[in-house]
């Protein structure tokens, strides 16, 4: 969205039909209005939020909300229905124009003010269009939830960069860059009015089995969401558990007491990972030696109990055959034998040849007793290399058993150490720590579980889904019934892993982005971090000394900020995602809409709490948001943000709020020397209106 | 002359939808046209509906 004219009649102070024309020119993206405090500029930022938003979206530092009307044209008003208060924007978003106007009569803010007539027209191909549903359609152009992102009191939006606000920011990446829309897609198709009904219309076509399958895919599905949502609180309390800890073992490192022995303690904690690690990889060798080769120690008996079959027979001379029945029967067949005699029928030699076919075998047979002799030699091999290795393996597993349980006593050792010192802060920390690596325990036990259950879960969905399948009968609407439920689970199971590749994907670039934009505002010393679960952290790096070895040892730890650091945070991550939905709005992707977008950047007194930091926003947030509109005083214009602006040549568009009235606040000033410009922003009369005027740029 | 402006790339995403057959392809671009039209209405009824007329033309 890229903001282009606002229209304001009778709006608050602002008396009569006045308008801003805001700069769109990608390198000159910046509109300034100066205003000195008093003069308009909370009013002029609320003339937008409620042109978009009505009432709901007006900020709760403007005073009087119901008072919306220019109070001296509503008391001079002789006919309340048609004096009015009236905002108009126009604006483009994604390529289409839009128009919106909003109003509301005196005799409506009479009765209630929330009340408001709205209108939105968009301009399709070059005839207007009026929208049914104004109030949904800008919701689905720039939903509310991040209005607070792109309009904002800059001296108040220091709150998004403390840790509790991790849920309003991470909802705001899902909304600017579009993935809400993934995830509202996925919800629908899985809603009992598409999947149910599809189901229901399955069971109604085929048989009473079938039916109870169904219903019980149903049931584990409900299961699968119910484990689902238990598995994410738990992760999301375990990593908060983890954070928690973590910043309990920074605070002990630094403690002089607990210094070393924390130390030795994450060293051991690293062993302990490592022998665990080993130990399950052991176990899980034996295990699979057990199940494939150990077979061999128990067929012993069976193997004596073969070698003396195959040896009797031996014995008996019946194995292996000395001569072939196949050989004999050949000579049987012409009469003759290899030594030339006839083999006449009745004959004695004859006779002779056919006493042999006794003691003959065939050739397979040869073969089996050769393969048997060879099989039962292999067990006997086998037993003994199966018992060898089961012995090796299994001592190793006592080995790593032994290390892990001296590694757990050293650090059982630790905590009763650092529990037993004097020091009365590392003492409350190992506290702490012990209560939450307990917490972290039951967490993890409860994750094993609940990944137990899904994956029970998991599988007996799938094994109904086999059995559906393999019970499907030849009628052709149950068929195709099935078809469609599958289609149905199919696309959501695919926009789920969409969501999760662009949720993953998405992360760390904007991570970089900030982690970037904030050094540079910033300057050496801090960086940004914008965790898993969307958490922003300032980071640096403290170097600890050690007292024994005066080693210097270098340690991450997380900055406490000031408000103006926490302002500059907030400043720098709106930006980061603003530029970031605009690059987004770039990439091809399977749906228009499912993009970011571009967004414009409204700024109400940014510069209030910066003090040093002023030079860096005034340059760098206007490189990254498509459109900046700035509403500034001349105490925080003046001197740094002036030369920045001006060296940076990005001012589009300025104009200043002109205020007549009988007397102003102490700190404003009657005159202003805006650039080449001396203009007077107030007149001292009874009545009392602000006027916008503009300046050459 | 003017450079030519490189093809963006393809995202992992966009690969992951191409292999889905394109019956699933085409009904959730209709489902996502259908939600982006309602997402932020309070009360949206139709919805469920259109999406199982979409179903049902898209596979039969």
């Amino acid at each position: 969205m890229i903001l282009e004219k606002l229209i304001i009649e009778n709006f608050r102070q602002f008396r009569g039909k006045q308008e801003i024309l805001f700069s769109t020119v990608p390198n000159r993206n910046v509109t300034l209005v100066h205003a000195e405090n008093g003069f308009g500029k909370t009013a002029l930022l609320n003339a937008l939020l409620w042109g978009f938003y009505g009432h709901e979206g007006l900020t709760e530092d403007l005073p009087r909300k119901e008072v919306l009307i220019h109070e001296g044209t509503a008391a001079r008003s002789r006919n309340p229905a048609s004096t009015s208060a009236k905002v108009t924007i126009l604006f483009t978003h994604d390529t289409e124009k839009y128009r919106l106007e909003r109003e509301l009569t005196l005799e409506q803010q009479k009765l209630d003010a929330k009340k408001t007539d709205l209108v939105l027209e968009m301009n399709k191909d070059g005839m207007p269009m009026t929208e049914r549903h104004p109030r949904e359609r800008i919701q689905a152009l720039m939903p509310f939830g991040i209005s607070e992102f792109l309009f904002f009191n800059g001296e108040r939006i220091d709150h998004l960069a403390m840790e509790e606000n991790a849920a309003l920011i991470t909802d705001a990446i899902r909304q600017m860059l579009g993935l809400n829309l993934l995830q509202a897609g996925i919800v629908d198709l899985r809603h009992q009015s598409v999947l149910g009904k599809l189901r229901a219309e399955l069971r109604d076509r085929t048989s009473a089995e079938k039916a109870a399958k169904i219903d019980e895919q149903a049931r584990v599905d409900d299961d699968i969401t119910e484990w689902g949502k238990r598995k994410e609180t738990n992760q999301k309390n375990l990593l908060a558990t983890d954070a928690e800890l973590a910043t309990v073992n920074s605070k002990l490192e630094l403690n002089r007491e607990a210094h070393h022995l924390q130390l030795r303690r994450n060293d051991l904690e690293k062993q302990e990972q490592g022998f665990v690690e080993r130990l399950t990889a052991t176990t899980k060798r034996l295990g699979q030696i057990v199940a494939e080769d150990s077979y061999a120690l128990f067929a012993g008996d069976l193997v004596k109990r073969g070698r003396e079959i195959v040896d009797k027979l031996r014995n008996e001379g019946k194995i292996p055959a000395r001569v072939l029945n196949s050989f004999l029967n050949e000579l049987l067949e012409s009469h003759r034998c290899i030594c030339k005699r006839h083999l006449d029928d009745g004959s004695a030699e004859r006779k002779a040849v056919e006493e042999l076919m006794h003691y003959a075998g065939d050739q397979q047979f040869n073969n089996a007793v050769g393969a048997l002799d060879n099989a039962l030699g292999r067990i006997e091999e086998g037993a003994e290399h199966t018992r060898r290795s089961l012995q090796a393996i299994n001592g190793e597993r006592l080995k790593i058993s032994d290390d892990l349980k001296a590694v757990r006593e050293e650090l059982a050792q630790i905590s009763h150490k650092i529990t037993g010192k004097d020091d009365e802060e590392a003492h409350k920390l190992e506290e702490t720590r012990v209560k939450l690596s307990l917490k972290q325990r039951e967490l993890l036990a409860e994750q094993v579980k609940n990944d137990l259950k899904l994956e029970e879960f998991q599988k007996r969905r799938e094994g109904l889904r086999k059995e559906i399948q393999d019970i499907i009968d030849s009628e052709a609407d149950a068929q195709k019934a099935q078809r469609r439920l599958s289609a149905v689970e199919e696309s959501s199971n695919l926009l789920q892993r969409i969501l999760d590749i662009e949720t993953k994907e998405l992360r760390p670039v904007l991570n970089q982005d900030i982690d970037e934009h904030f050094r540079k505002i910033i300057g050496v010393g801090y960086w940004a971090e914008l965790s898993d679960d969307f958490k922003l952290k300032i980071m640096k790096r403290l170097d600890v000394s050690d007292a024994d070895s005066d080693a210097v040892k270098s340690l991450e730890t997380e900055v406490a900020l000031s408000q103006g650091q926490r302002q500059v945070t907030s400043l720098v991550f709106i930006a980061s995602l603003v530029a970031l939905a605009r690059r987004r709005s770039e990439i091809p992707t399977i749906i228009k809409g499912l993009t970011g977008s571009e967004y414009p950047m409204v700024m109400d007194s940014p510069f209030g709490q910066l003090s040093q930091f002023r030079p860096g926003v005034a340059r760098w947030i206007p490189e990254l948001a498509p459109q900046v509109i700035i509403f500034v005083s001349s105490s925080q214009f003046e001197g740094d943000v002036a030369t920045e602006l001006k060296k940076s040549k990005r001012i589009g568009k300025r104009y200043y709020l002109a205020y007549h009235g009988p007397n102003i606040q102490p700190d404003a000033k009657r005159e202003l020397e805006i650039g080449k410009n001396s203009v007077t922003v107030y007149f001292e009369e009874k009545d009392e209106f602000t006027e916008i005027c503009e300046l050459e740029t | 002359m003017s450079a030519e402006k490189p093809a963006p790339a393809e995202t992992k995403s966009r690969i992951e939808f191409q292999k889905a057959p394109e019956e699933i392809r085409e009904l959730i671009k209709a489902v996502l046209q259908e939600e982006r039209a309602v997402m932020h209405m309070k009360t949206r009824p139709d919805i469920y509906k259109n999406i199982l007329q979409h179903v049902k033309r898209l596979v039969q």
